[in-house]
């Protein structure tokens, strides 16, 4: 187990700046999630953290111990790659005990790790399989055990489910949760799939163009982000943002809209001054029939989902998404809307 | 339907051709020609080792004058292409290597100088490289004619192997996160994953190094060290026996044959078009 720290991180290729002077601490036995779009520098970050890649300037700490320069072996990580890279020329046990290569450790011990490993992760029957013979769910199995025979202070998993499908996915998120509980090591996830991320980590660090954007857990990610990035970036379907500016108008605060004449009534406590952008989650604006409503679009189109149905509207160029229970108009047709007032966000 | 006819386009001539090598000189000289003669032998093969033949009518075949030349070609032939093969392989995998997968200052314009050379033809360094070897006494050396292909093959199967090599996934990530030291991760992990190209190219070279002829010509006809292709290209002052030729031809198809087969499994794994990417 180990507290990581991150000082002042940058790192740069040529003039682009792939981590800006990010700061950030993982605490002990933390399942944190690095989310961000492809090319945020999440796995730049990781990779220095590893140690694979040196940084240009900062600082990375192990237990308040200085590794930013050491090599990756020695901080006593392990690291599963994306599509759960392992050695295509050596079996599972060969790959799994590649692991232990440069450990001083006697060969009983590692033949009882391996064990242990094999009895954790139930993948006995692979063991004298080659990788190109396992499927993508098997695959993932090994790379885990690989990991977790060195018994590191920490494991970093860079985007390792990525190339598996939805159902796979959905297993092994439990799965991966469950072991990381059981032996409480240190883990730092890097994806890009928001779903990922929200059902798998104690805490989400959300990244853009090289910088953590908000960190805290799943819960207040989704519910109070902090900036419109991150509002956008969390949450399927996404966030629907409005243009327009806050005005004060016979004592009450309203949302002038830059597109429609309407002006959108809100209620004070929600209020956050200079705001061009007015944010809801789709489960937060319902369809009305009653003349007191915000808006009235026309519908482009409809998904559904069986429990739920997502109305998308058209609104100047930009969608507005709805989750609905009924809906009976038809494409084309004009739907009258009102915003839930209390769960409107200004960016 | 297109395809039959391209086929039948190819290998006609080819098959004609190498059907001589079968033949009696009376037979080859029948007219009408026949497509498929019934008295097919291997006389040819064995006047090129340098031995008569009787046929089976009691006809004798003598040996062939060229027969010296040939075994010595072959001979030659063979070492050559080995020995520039082995040399190629040691050189190019670490070079491919350390282009594909490394990352150094001035890493593009020292891959196009590699790959430039690729482009000129072997003809225009001729004439230097005669000059050179008559001033160094390495002309008609085995020893000249295999550095003089390397040339050949350096360039051309580094470029190969770049595009092959980038193919391959991240390993070496893995390696330094098991503690493999960077050449340790090369020898025991690279090289066994990437085996498939790498054997790939070695045949290539080996097919590059035995259809030389260029150089070969100029530099060792007519001596020890004489060529394959070479042997071949002097039956043409002698006096003429179509089966002979015709059988040392069917002997220089027999290598590129048997690559060209056990290729075609693996060079679309390779990216053969793109090395800068």
């Amino acid at each position: 187990m180990a507290k990581i720290e991150i000082q002042n991180l940058s790192k740069r290729f040529g003039e682009i700046y792939a981590v800006n002077n990010q700061n950030l601490i993982v605490n002990k036995g933390e399942f944190l999630i690095l989310l961000g779009p492809s090319g945020c520098g999440k796995t730049t970050t990781l990779n220095c953290i590893a140690g694979l890649e040196m940084p240009s300037s900062g600082k990375i700490l192990f237990n308040e111990i200085d590794v930013t320069y050491s090599p990756p072996h020695s901080r006593n990580i392990a690291m599963v790659f994306q599509s759960a890279l392992l050695y295509p020329h050596l079996n599972c046990k060969q790959n799994i005990l590649m692991s232990l290569h440069k450990a001083d450790i006697k060969e009983d011990e590692k033949e009882r790790r391996i064990l242990d490993a094999v009895e954790i992760l139930n993948i006995k029957d692979l063991l004298i399989k080659k990788p190109h013979e396992l499927s993508g769910g098997e695959r993932q199995r090994v790379a885990t055990a690989k990991a977790i025979v060195r018994k590191p202070d920490v494991f970093l998993l860079d985007e390792p489910m990525a190339a598996l499908d939805a159902a796979l996915r959905q297993t092994l998120r439990s799965e991966l949760v469950n072991l990381q509980k059981k032996l409480n090591t240190t883990t730092i996830f890097v994806t890009h799939d928001q779903v990922e991320a929200m059902t798998m980590g104690d805490r989400i660090a959300v990244m853009n163009e090289g910088k953590v954007e908000q960190i805290g857990t799943p819960i207040e990610i989704y519910n109070k982000p902090k900036t419109k990035f991150v509002a956008g970036f969390v949450g399927s379907p996404p966030m629907n943002f409005l243009k327009g500016i806050l005005i004060y108008e016979n004592g009450k605060h309203c949302f002038k809209l830059d597109k429609l004449d309407n002006k959108i009534k809100i209620s004070s406590n929600v209020i956050k001054e200079n705001s061009k952008n007015l944010a809801f989650r789709p489960q937060h604006i319902y369809i009305t029939n009653e003349n007191d409503y915000d808006l009235e679009l026309k519908v482009f189109g409809v998904e559904n989902l069986g429990k739920e149905i997502i109305v998308i509207c058209e609104y100047g160029e930009e969608k507005i998404r709805i989750i609905t229970e009924k809906f009976t108009s038809n494409i084309g047709s004009f739907i009258k809307l009102k915003i839930d007032n209390e769960k409107i966000l200004f960016f | 339907m297109a395809l039959l006819v391209l086929i039948i386009w190819t290998i006609t001539p080819i098959y004609w051709y190498l059907k001589l090598a079968f033949l009696t000189p009376n037979n080859i000289n029948i007219f009408p020609p026949v497509f498929l003669p019934d008295d097919m032998h291997f006389g040819a093969f064995v006047n090129l080792f340098g031995s008569d033949y009787v046929t089976r009518d009691g006809i004798l075949l003598p040996a062939s004058g060229q027969s010296k030349q040939v075994l010595r070609g072959l001979m030659n032939s063979f070492f050559v292409s080995i020995i520039s093969t082995i040399i190629t392989m040691i050189v190019i995998v670490p070079l491919a290597y350390t282009f594909s997968r490394l990352n150094f200052k001035f890493k593009t314009a020292l891959l196009l100088t590699i790959l430039l050379s690729v482009a000129l033809p072997p003809i225009s360094t001729l004439i230097p490289f005669f000059a050179m070897y008559v001033k160094l006494g390495l002309t008609g050396t085995r020893f000249g004619l295999i550095i003089v292909t390397l040339t050949i093959t350096i360039p051309f199967v580094t470029w190969m192997l770049i595009g092959y090599f980038k193919n391959i996934p991240p390993i070496e990530k893995l390696g330094r996160i098991d503690g493999l030291g960077r050449f340790e991760t090369f020898l025991k992990v690279f090289v066994p994953v990437s085996k498939n190209g790498i054997l790939v190219a070695a045949v290539i070279s080996f097919i590059f190094s035995w259809n030389e002829f260029t150089y070969a010509s100029i530099l060792v006809n007519g001596t020890q060290a004489v060529t394959f292709p070479t042997s071949i290209s002097s039956f043409l002052f002698q006096h003429p026996h179509p089966q002979h030729l015709s059988a040392s031809l069917f002997m220089g198809m027999i290598p590129p044959f048997i690559v060209a087969f056990f290729l075609q499994r693996y060079i679309s794994e390779m990216n053969l078009v793109d090395p800068l990417r």
